[in-house]
């Protein structure tokens, strides 16, 4: 991709899209620039794969004429495959979900060729510079023979046909020397097919085992005395993961009905946090906030707009003791609390019962860990 | 679609009950193209608004998750909405 930027001048757009991704969770914000990225970690591409459609979208904005067919190409290549890559980690599936994953794939196949170009080695790059100074020369050649090209109108034409001839016979080229056959590529045909023989693809991530290592072997090594360490590391692992399923089965009960019976005792223990919607909560209160007045101006927003807002915001709330004073001089007298970040449960796809934690913050002018100041969107 | 501006949690002692209310001052973002998908790349765009009351409190409990947008032209910005699944499968 890098070399469809540089071809079309969109480095630097794409660099400062790059630079501009905001936080997210489960996201790391780059710190390097696109280019300056060598080698990508697992983490890394995953969050590459993540945001890669936006960023290049908003740096191939605004294209002329003639870019805007290479531009669309790329555009719906990439957005493919990311769109492939997600219905790809879907934990259960329909018809209709694998239906999609098939069109992606089948887009992506269908509009890769502009890439392809891109692909080339050294010596395809010498061997199709070296055709066309040949061509170059051989046109020169021709044009010196005709004489009926001497109108500079008729040789700027010429000349522009001799570039497309020129960049057509590159591009042939190319095409010959250069291709998307590796196993890689052919992979990701059998990942339909592979989800209604066994299951879906998530279940034979190779990461699993990788994870299990560390928490399997390299934890319970480190907290052993190293000297009977298989043996320890065998009891560490065995009373973690015991501890781990016994948990997840009181979660289980308590998630069927509620109450969790204790052993031995038959005593039942009611259990009605884990079973009500978790809602949003703020969190990390601000200093220096106790009034709309000091509000204001910590946050650096006009009062008069806040409470314009916070009076139609009354209004609209139902007339009854909870109601907030409609008058302004009372509504300054209340106490305030300001907070930077708003914890937002989301539920995880297709668990319901689990929650991912959205923290976004809001700290007016005011920069968040030596960055920026973060007014996120919700 | 909308832009966090102000967190806090207001008592009215005022009355008997002394309720707690959490709000939120947002600015809210327009979708551009009546939140139709840019083709080819298949985003929604969001902008300032342009008429109107831009700036809005609601109540905490109306917000459902963060966005990730990145910014595209001056006061336009493309919803990233291949973050994850879930947003993935509720936009797409």
């Amino acid at each position: 991709m890098e070399g469809f930027l540089k071809k079309h001048k969109r480095q630097q757009a794409f660099d400062d899209a790059w630079k501009e991704i905001p936080p997210y969770p489960r996201f790391s914000v780059p710190k390097k620039a696109y280019h300056e990225m060598t080698q990508l970690q697992g983490k890394e591409m995953r969050n590459l794969g993540s945001c890669i459609s936006s960023v290049l979208a908003s740096a191939l904005r605004n294209p002329d004429s003639s870019q805007y067919q290479d531009f669309k190409s790329a555009l719906n290549c990439v957005s493919a495959l990311v769109d492939f890559t997600l219905m790809v980690q879907y934990r259960s599936h329909t018809p209709d979900t694998l239906s999609y994953m098939e069109s992606y794939l089948q887009t992506f196949h269908q509009t890769k060729d502009i890439f392809l170009e891109f692909r080339t080695s050294k010596a395809t790059r010498a061997q199709a510079n070296r055709q066309d100074r040949e061509l170059r020369e051989l046109m020169a050649d021709q044009r010196a023979k005709a004489v009926r090209h001497r109108i500079v109108a008729n040789r700027r034409r010429l000349a522009d046909q001799e570039r497309v001839e020129r960049s057509d016979w590159r591009a042939d080229l190319i095409r010959r020397e250069k291709h998307f056959n590796f196993i890689k590529m052919h992979y990701l045909t059998y990942f339909a097919s592979h989800v209604r023989r066994f299951g879906s693809i998530s279940m034979y991530s190779t990461e699993i085992g990788e994870l299990a290592h560390k928490d399997q072997i390299k934890d319970g090594y480190h907290r052993s005395n190293k000297n009977e360490a298989a043996r320890l590391i065998w009891l560490h692992y065995g009373g973690h993961h015991a501890l781990g399923i016994r948990l997840q089965t009181i979660e289980a009960l308590s998630k069927v009905e509620c109450v969790i019976v204790v052993e031995d005792s038959g005593m039942e223990m009611p259990t009605v946090p884990s079973c009500s919607t978790p809602r949003p909560v703020l969190k990390g209160r601000m200093k220096n906030t106790s009034t709309l007045t000091e509000l204001c101006t910590a946050l650096d927003i006009h009062y008069s707009n806040m409470m314009e807002e916070i009076l139609r915001f009354i209004r609209q709330t139902a007339a009854d003791d909870r109601r907030l004073p409609a008058d302004p001089a009372e509504l300054r007298l209340l106490p305030v609390e300001g907070f930077a970040p708003l914890e937002i449960p989301v539920p995880d796809f297709q668990e319901t019962d689990r929650f991912q934690i959205h923290r976004a913050r809001c700290t007016g002018t005011k920069a968040f860990r030596n960055g920026g100041s973060r007014n996120d969107c919700v | 679609m909308a832009q966090l501006l102000a967190l806090f949690k207001i008592r009215n002692i005022l009355s008997e009950a002394a309720a707690v209310h959490r709000l939120a001052l947002v600015r809210i973002l327009d979708p551009i193209n009546v939140g139709r998908f840019h083709m080819p790349s298949g985003h929604t765009r969001v902008g300032n608004r342009i008429n109107g009351r831009d700036m809005r409190i609601v109540s905490i409990g109306a917000v459902i998750g963060q966005a990730q947008v990145i910014p595209s032209d001056e006061k336009q910005w493309i919803v990233n909405h291949r973050m994850d699944l879930t947003t993935f499968n509720e936009i797409y």
